[in-house]
Parts: structure tokens; sequence; C-alpha cells
């Protein structure tokens, strides 16, 4: 998560503005504090000599403008080459829209339509990855810190962001602007793949899951119980937003970074999640006994 | 009459009856206190008691974030938690102390008996109390806020937020803002008006500059947070879809009336503080300041600049880049006026001969920690920077280096300097040193790391993360460096209280300094001056240094202290040549009432319960038209005797009185108001994506012309009213004022009818909800004035006017100048534009 140990040119430019303005930061205070020392214990014969209109003007019209004006000159054109303008190589597109509080992710490129996924994003590396970002409710930010800054989903309106992973790689995202009671459970994982195992990926996502010989009764519970808000259809969205899941066992986390994915972790996920998760959206289902609990997530987890 | 009294002949008779004018009754009696000493330290000991309540806020905070995957606190105990800590510390510890220290000190430096409007900063005082106390029950009953401090829609809206925690921050920061822009508008008509003689603008003191530009700040900053919360509340209680954005709404409407309010409360803040700074910096240095100019320069430079980069705050919206540059550089710019005091307050350290005391070491902490805060900030400045640290903990740690010090270090460094003028008695140098040594460096344990903790990626406001991240030693650290900090406090707390109790007499003027509230005897008589001195330079105390005796003694201006006169001196603005003579109130219990109907009005509100609410606000208005009932005088009176052989015009003779400047200011933080609600019209109107509107406003011809007939004939009988007064024709006088009175019905009844009969269901879409308050706010200020010229039309009668006593009638062509222009311009809006832009 550290934006100091930055993974893409855009989180790189900002650690090197980063290491630049502390350094001299550091050297501003320096001098400020050891110039205060001196007008306070320096010998009284020689800082009186010390003309104070030149300390006020020098220091306060001539530095402080000087050093501003640089760093703000820098500052520009840092900003510039970190803006998703249109270059020499095609950006991978990918749409995400902010809930509260998980991530829907949509490939809108993807062959044979647009796929959605959730609370994780696929993207080739050593290629411009351009996120459009939005949200569904409140006020969400989308913010992967080792690869760029940080840009606000709002309902109503989208904005876009630029990001770059030169090597494959797991990288962790969170949102960053406060969104209610599971803010802090709203992460999300960025995930960078050689081309090759990018097609692969979302190729496994497109494909529907192999229907099970004879009734289930884990699929015969999801149809009431969960089907309004959870699509299995990686080509739908549901009619109440709830995180798709087409390619649930092959997730790395579970409810947005809360619990990591895993044969039983889906059990646990729907016997506690209102504990694993406070608040979360998904009625605790607790009315529904263990088996029937066990039965879907057995049927979910049938790919695995 | 007053003026038949002799002068007292002794100091002794002379303190008895300026005491007998100017002391609080005791018992119930103190509800009824309007002298500034006694509001101004109510002011900073509220304001104290709830630093303590946000500084364990924040100790919760810390214990909470000192491991990964707390359970100390569940996610809804810490959203309540950290949203209080900042709306706590922000509006009831930071703005009401400096508000306190200021209403306390100004008249003692600039030689005045009290301040312009004593009952009004005792109203202020009240409903800062008041509600300061709606908050915290909302927090004892656990439905405290919970939506972070700047409460950013729709999270704060009904459907997200169901219960009444965001209300309560909406009405009890709204309340509590009230008693701010009372105490902008009495700090800046202090300042301007009721100075001792010869306090030119080029004497006052610093802290006087600082605290008019503050004054001037809080008037004009404000408003767009109170609109906002207006609207929210509104949105909230009946559904006008102001933040909405499928019905023509824009939470981004929110966040610009936030900050427009937001950023130039840091500096709302900073400049008492650094106020503080320049008033001791000199003493200290035993060098009169170097630059004063420059600073007075800076002090206006820095108002300017801070409402010019608001949007500093909103980098990761999505706004186009070119305008982030603007705001960049912007916020860049105010570093310069900043970086002029600090080496303004360096150059007299090094001219002078540096005196280390207590006030000192906590001056060097603010140094350092607020350099270090500056620095951050403009590094959060640059545009690429902030995308990555904004809403991190790097924020965190650079807004409490802004605030901790900008305002903590000097505010303390004050409360050490100024504790023994109130208590007559000198600080520990040993206890006050180790509690500054524990704040300090507990502080910087836990903020500096804080930096740390955001750059390696954890967002601000969780409650609960994940271990393995790299932030699980950072944050126990700062937890730990917290909990020393507070132990510092704790020791300062102790040492205050302690030391004004058993500590070693002061001396007259402890630390050498030569400004006027040094001449006073300790603890401060209730009228402050037995007389007012003539004075000659900036430090009349070194010019001067038997100032006390000649006070004691009536020497120089108003020693002849009438009984019942409770007389200080109005000056020219710029000259400070004596003006005028003004009388103040006696102790009433018109603020309290005034304060607890208003309450009434707030507090039924937020429970829903609108008809007692109504109730509540009609008593309130019944309470200040009383209130304006007790002013004047029914008689012409003589010249005032004033000494020195000068005579002076009473207040009730004088065109300018601080009355006219009170409402004038008002009127401008009204202005304000208006603009920010036309702003967001216009914003909404162009920026909002589901716009235009399906309907517009459709309204019978008659509407808009009944009510420009009331606005002209509002202001037109406003203008004649006085001008009849004047040449002293009662007749026509009575005519005119009946003419205004009806106008402003007229007017308002044709407002009312817009979104009566005018427009689309209000609930439907934001452009009827914006345009119904516009509405709203013309007629209010309609029948505002129409009650107003009725009140004049009985005070005539009564006797309180004449030609010379017309400050009745100028009132209210001032009211009407402005309501009638701002109706003007309303009218425009909403019946003109409509068909200018719509397509």
């Amino acid at each position: 998560m550290s934006s100091l140990d930055p993974a893409g040119p855009a989180a790189a430019a900002i650690a090197r503005l980063w290491w630049v303005m502390l350094v001299g930061g550091l050297l501003i205070l320096a001098g400020v504090v050891a110039l205060a020392l001196y007008a306070v214990f320096g010998r009284a014969e020689r800082r009186h000599r010390l003309s104070p209109k030149l300390l006020i003007v020098g220091g306060g019209l001539v530095f402080t403008p000087l050093v501003l004006a640089a760093l703000l000159a820098w500052g520009i054109g840092a900003g510039h080459a970190l803006l998703p303008l249109p270059g020499e190589r095609e950006p991978f597109r990918v749409e995400v829209r902010a809930h509260q509080w998980w991530w829907e992710v949509t490939y809108p490129d993807a062959e044979g339509g647009p796929l959605h996924s959730a609370n994780e994003i696929h993207v080739p590396a050593g290629r411009p990855v351009d996120v459009t970002v939005r949200a569904e409710d409140v006020i969400h930010s989308f913010w992967v810190p080792r690869l760029g800054g940080k840009i606000d989903a709002l309902p109503g309106r989208s904005n876009r962001i630029r990001l770059e992973a030169p090597e494959p790689g797991v990288y962790r995202g969170q949102c960053a602007e406060f969104c209610g009671a599971q803010h802090s459970r709203m992460a999300l994982l960025l995930q960078a793949h050689e081309p090759e195992a990018l097609e692969e990926r979302l190729a496994l996502l497109a494909e529907p899951a192999p229907e099970p010989a004879g009734e289930d009764p884990g699929a015969d519970a999801f149809a009431p119980h969960c089907a309004d808000c959870h699509s299995l259809d990686p080509r739908s969205r549901s009619a109440v937003p709830g995180p798709n899941l087409a390619d649930l066992p092959q997730r790395a986390t579970l409810g947005a970074g809360t619990l990591e994915n895993g044969p039983d972790a889906l059990r646990d996920w729907l016997a506690r999640h209102q504990s694993l998760k406070p608040g979360n959206r998904m009625p605790a289902f607790d009315h529904l006994d263990p088996d029937t609990l066990d039965a879907i997530a057995a049927w979910l987890e049938r790919r695995r | 009459m007053t003026q038949e009294a002799p002068p007292p002949r002794t100091p002794v008779e002379r303190h008895r009856r300026l005491d007998a004018d100017f002391r609080t009754p005791g018992g119930l009696g103190r509800l009824t206190s309007v002298n500034h000493s006694i509001v101004g330290l109510r002011f900073i000991v509220t304001g104290l008691f709830f630093f303590l309540v946000g500084g364990v806020l924040a100790m919760l905070i810390r214990a909470q974030l000192a491991t990964s995957d707390s359970a100390f606190l569940g996610h809804e105990a810490y959203n309540q938690v950290f949203t209080m800590h900042g709306t706590v510390m922000m509006f009831l510890f930071a703005i009401p102390v400096l508000e306190g220290l200021a209403l306390y000190l100004l008249p003692k430096m600039l030689g005045g008996r009290d301040l312009a409007f004593p009952a009004l900063s005792a109203f202020g005082y009240w409903c800062y109390l008041f509600g300061g106390l709606i908050l915290l029950g909302g927090l004892l009953l656990g439905v405290a806020p919970d939506g972070g401090w700047f409460m950013y829609t729709p999270l704060s809206g009904a459907h997200y937020t169901p219960g009444i925690n965001a209300d309560v921050w909406l009405i009890g920061v709204t309340f509590v803002e009230v008693s701010a822009v009372c105490a902008g508008v009495e700090i800046a008509v202090t300042v301007l008006r009721i100075r001792t003689a010869g306090m030119s603008l080029d004497r006052m003191p610093l802290f006087a500059w600082y605290l008019l530009v503050t004054a001037l700040m809080i008037v004009v900053g404000f408003p767009p947070l109170i609109l906002g919360s207006i609207l929210l509340e509104l949105e909230r209680a009946f559904d006008w879809p102001f933040f909405d954005v499928e019905r023509g709404g824009d939470p981004l409407l929110w966040q610009h009336l936030f900050w427009l309010f937001g950023h130039p409360e840091v500096y709302i803040i900073f400049l008492p503080a650094a106020g503080i700074v320049s008033t001791l910096i000199p003493v200290f240095a035993r060098h009169p300041m170097i630059g004063y100019g420059w600073i007075v320069a800076s002090i206006v430079a820095t108002g300017f600049l801070s409402f010019g980069l608001w949007v500093h705050h909103m980098f990761t919206v999505g706004i186009p880049h070119l305008a982030l540059v603007f705001f960049s550089a912007a916020s860049m710019l105010v570093a310069i006026p900043t970086g002029i005091q600090f080496f303004a307050w360096i150059a007299t350290l090094m001219a002078g001969r540096p005196v280390i005391r207590l006030p000192m070491l906590y001056l060097f902490g603010f140094l350092v920690v607020f350099v270090l805060g500056g620095l951050t900030g403009v590094m959060l400045a640059l545009v690429p920077f902030n995308w990555q640290v904004h809403d991190t903990h790097f924020v965190v740690a650079h807004l409490h280096y802004v605030l901790v010090g900008g305002l903590v270090f000097p505010l303390l460094a004050g409360l050490y300097y100024w504790m023994p003028l109130v208590t007559g008695r000198m600080p520990s140098e040993r206890l006050g040193g180790l509690a500054f040594w524990l704040i300090f460096l507990g502080f910087n344990l836990a903020f500096l790391m804080m930096h740390l903790t955001g750059l390696k990626g954890m967002p601000r406001r969780v409650y609960a993360y994940d271990g393995g991240l790299g932030w699980d030693g950072l944050n126990l650290l700062s937890s730990v460096g917290g909990f020393v900090m507070a132990i510092g406090f704790v020791l300062f707390l102790l040492d205050i209280f302690l030391h004004s109790r058993l500590g070693r007499r002061a001396p007259r003027d402890p630390w050498g300094a030569g400004t006027l509230e040094w001449s006073l005897p300790k603890p401060p008589p209730s009228y402050n001056f037995g007389s007012l001195p003539r004075v000659e330079s900036r430090e009349p105390l070194h010019d001067r240094p038997d100032l006390a005796r000649a006070q004691a003694a009536g020497e120089s201006l108003l020693g002849g202290a009438p009984p019942g006169g409770r007389e200080t001196l109005a000056v020219e603005v710029v000259s400070g040549r004596p003006a005028h003579v003004v009388n103040l109130p006696a102790p009433t219990w018109l603020p309290f009432v005034a304060a607890v109907f208003t309450g009434v009005f707030f507090l039924c509100f937020l429970l829903g319960l609108y008809l007692l609410s109504a109730a509540g606000a009609l008593l309130a208005l019944a309470t200040f038209l009383r209130w304006a009932w007790s002013h004047g005088r029914r008689s012409d009176p003589p010249l005032l005797p004033a000494g020195e052989g000068l005579a002076l015009p009473p207040q009730a003779v004088v065109r300018s009185a601080p009355g006219w400047w009170g409402l004038l200011f008002t009127l401008v933080a009204d202005g304000t108001f208006l603009a920010a609600l036309l702003f967001g019209y216009l914003f909404l109107w162009t920026v909002a994506p589901a716009w235009p509107p399906p309907v517009f406003v459709e309204a019978d011809p008659a509407i808009p012309l009944l009510a420009a007939l009331g606005l002209l004939g509002g202001l037109l009988g406003g203008q004649r009213a006085l001008a009849a007064t004047e040449r002293s024709a009662p007749k026509a006088r009575t005519l005119w004022l009946f003419v205004t009175l009806l106008s402003g019905l007229l007017a308002a009844g044709a407002f009312l009818a817009v979104p009566v009969t005018a427009l689309p269901p209000l609930q439907s879409h934001a452009y009827a909800a914006v345009t119904a308050v516009l509405a709203g706010y013309a007629a209010f200020h309609c029948l505002l004035g129409a009650v107003i010229a009725g009140l004049v039309l009985l005070r005539c009668r009564a006797g309180f006017v004449s030609a010379q006593r017309c400050l009745d009638p100028l009132l209210l062509r001032l009211w009407w100048r402005y309501s009638g222009g701002a109706g003007l311009l309303i009218l425009a809006a909403i019946h003109l534009l409509p068909g200018a832009l719509a397509p």
C-alpha cells in the first residue's frame, strides 16, 4: 500500500516530488530554526548589525516567492504528465462503480461485450490503463497508492485516472473518501498480468460455470435468497446492486478485502459476515439454517 | 439627569460609582451580565472545557488505532467519535476561545470600558453554550453526528443517514455560528470605533489589527456554511433536493459551500493566534515590533487570499487541470504574507535583547510546529502530490501541525502571558516548562509519525486496519505520543488552576509590556479605566509609566463618571479623534431570554416539532423587538463634558452610532449569504448534471410586478421617512412609514406567491427548491422591513425620534436599501434568468 514504494510511472513521479520536497522542506525548517535561535542567543553586537529590512524583504519577498515559483512550475509539469490525455499507446479501459462498501468492475471492451465483476481489477502489465470511476450511492475515492494518486467517485459524474503497472503483480487499493459505516473495509486488488495471462483470466470470467448434474439444494436456495442482488452472469448487472459473483471462487478476497478467500472462507463469510463487516448491505440471513448456507456456498464454489 | 451629578472627588468615589454601573449582579443575576470581561472569560472557560471534551475523544481515537483490527470501539462509536472530535475542536473550542480572548482583551488594549455591543456578545455566548450543549447532548445520547466534520453529501443526506445524527450537527453548529457572526460584528465595530482618544489606526496594538481582519473574515466567511447547513437541513427535513444528482442537485455544491467557509476558517483561527505572537514577541525581545506596516499589509493580504483557495480541498473531485493550477498557485501565494510575518518576528528578536520567559518557550514550540505545518501545506498545494496523500493520515498530520502549531501553542503562550492580568498571580516557570516539553515532544511523536503512516497508504477515518501493511508500529508510536501530549495538557491546566490561586503576586506590569491593558489594576475592575487615557504612541505605558495613577485620579477623558452614564468613547475611525460618547447597556435579561427562545426554535426544529419551533422563532423576534425598544432617549440631550475641555455629543444624536455600523456589518454578512445562494443557483444551473429542469417558473405577470412595486415602495418609503424626520415633519413621517410598512407586506406576499402558485412541486427538482429559497429570502427581508417600519412608527409616537435623534429611520433606510436591492436582484434571478438562459 505504500506510495513510497512506487510500482508505476505516475506513483514514481509523485514519490520523486515527495523526496525532493522533503529535503527542501527540512533545509528550510533548519534554516528558520537556526535563524530564530541566532536571533535570541547570538552575540548582540553582531546580530544588531543585521538590517531588519533586508531580513523581511529578502526572506519574505524574495526567498519565499522564488522557492514557491520553482516548485509550482515543476508541479504543474509533473501534474500534466499524469493526465489521461490521448497518447501513442492505446490504453486498456476499465470502468469502476463504487458502492457502499464494494467496487463494481466492468471491462467495456471485452470480447463479446462488457464483462462485470467485483473488487478485483485485472489489467495488462506495461500498458496504460484508464480507469473510469463513478459512484452509485455516496462519494468514494479510488486509490491504488503504488500506482498513482486517487480520484473521487461521485454520483452522477464520471472521472478518469490513468495508471500503469510495468511489472505483473498485485497492487492493493482502498477507498479513500469517508463513505460511512464500513469505509475501513473497502479494499480492492488491482492485478497486472502478462498479455496472455490476462486473456486467460478474462476468459475464465466470461465462461459460465458448469451446471451440476441433477437437483442442487444450493442452486435452489440461491435463486430466492441471493439472485436479486447477485448476478452469476458476467454479462449482466443485477436488479439491486450487489457484487457479481461470476468468478467468485477465483477471487483473492471476500467482502472487499475483509477475508482471504479459500475453500472454507465463503461458508465462514455467509455465516458471520455481519460480524466480520458489521453494517454491510447484505442481510444477515440468520433465518436460514446453516445447512442451507453451506449448500449455497458449496454450489458457488463448484468451479474452484 | 446624569449631567447634573458633580464629578467624583476621590478615586474611591469614582471607583464606587463606576463599579455600581458596570458590576454584574450576584446570584441568578449573573445570567444578566453583559460585561465584556465576564462574557469573555465565560467564552474562554467554556472553550477550554470543550477542548477537554475534544481531547478525550482524541484519546479514544488513538486508543482504537494503537493496534490493527482493534475491537475497542465499533464503527458506530468510532465514526461518531472522530466526527465529534473535529467538530468540537473547530467549532466549540478554537473559534470561541479566540473570540473570548478578543472580547476580554480588546477594550482593555484599546482603552474602552466595554465593547461596542456588550449585550450582543452576551447573546452570542448563550447561543454558543446552547448550541454546544445540543452537540454534547447528541454525543451523550449516542446520536452524535457520524459523517465526518465536513459532512459530505449524499452520505449526510436523509437516505444514507436516516437518524437524527446529521441534524444534530447541522443545527448545533448553525446555532454556534450565530454566535460567531455576532462576535464578528462586535469585534469589527469595537476595533473601528470604540478606542480611546489619540489611538489612530496606526497606533493600535497589532493584536487589534489581527482581530479586525479576523472579524471581517468571520462576517464574510461563515454565511456560506450557514447557507449550506440550511439547505442540507431543508433537504433532510422536507426532501428539497439541493444535493441529489437525480433531481438536479449536486453534492459538489455542498463541498464548495463548505470549503468556501472551511478554508478561511483556518485563517480565522490562525490570525488571532498570530496576533498573540505579534503581541508577545516585542515584549520579550525588549524592542518595538519591526515592520508594523509590513505586518498589517500581510494580515490584510492573508484575509483576501484565504478566500481564493478553498478548491485545494477538492483537488481529487475531477476539476479541470487549469483550474487546479490556479488554485494551486493561490494556495502557495498565501505562504508569502505568512513568511513576511515570520521574518518580521525574527527581525524584532534580532534587533532586541530577548529574555526567555515561560511564554517564549511556547512561542518556540509554535515556530517549529507551525513552520513544519506550513511546509507540508505547500506540499499539499502541489496538485500531483495532493492526489497521492489527500484523505490520508498525511493530511491528518498536516492539519494538526497547522492547528496545534498555529493555534494551540500561541494560545497557551497567550494564556500564560495574560494570566497575571486576570488573576493577579504569576504562573510557575517550572511546572509550565514541564508541561511544554510534554506537549511539544508528545505532539511531535504523535503527528510526525502520521505523515509516514499516510504516505504508506493509510486513509483517514478508518476505524480498523489490517495488520502487516506497515502501519502497526507507526500507529502505536502515534498513540503513545498522543497520551504523552494529553498528560502535558493536564499539567498545563493544573498549573493555571493552582497558580491562579496560589501563585506569586504579579507586579503591575510583570512582563514589561507597553500596551494599555497592563496599566489596569489586577484583576481589572469591571469598568477597566477610571478615566480614558489619551494615547500618543503604540506603547503608551512605556511613554507614561504612571498611567495607572492618572486613570484612578480621573485625568484625561470621561473621568466625570456620572451615575448611570456607563460612558465610553467612540473615535473617528482613522485618526482616533474623539467623536462621541457611547452609553453602554446595564445588565439585562434580554440576551439570555432571546437566546433561550432561539434555542427553542433550533431544538424543536431538530426534534421535528415545527409548530413549536415557529413559536420559538416568534418569541425570539418579540424579544429582539423589546430589546430594540430599550435603546434611545425621549428628549434631545445636550453635549456632554468629556474632560480636557472637550464637549462631545452623546450617542443618541449621532448618525454614525455603533448601531449603524453594527447593522452595516450584519448586512455584509447577509449579503454574503445571498451571494453564496446566487452562486449555488448558477452553479447548479451550469454544473449539475440533471439540468435544465423539465418546467420553469410560470408566474402570473402580476406577481413580479407587485413584488417590484413593493420593493420600490419600501426603498422610497425608507428614504422619505428619514427626510421627513430630518425636517421635523411628523405627518409626512407617519405617512411614509406606513407606505414602507405596506410595501414590505405587499412585496413579501408577492415573493411568497412564487413557490405557492408558480413553481412545480419543490421536491421535484433542485431548480424549484432553489427558486423557493430565493423567494423565501426576499420575502423574509421584506417582512422584516415591514416589522421594522412598524417598530419605528411606534417609537416615533413614543417620542424616541426627533430631527436630532434620527437613528431609527436611518437604520430603516439602510435596511431597505439592502433589502430593496437584494429583492430586485432576486426578482431578476427568479423571473428573468430562466427566460434568458433556458433554451
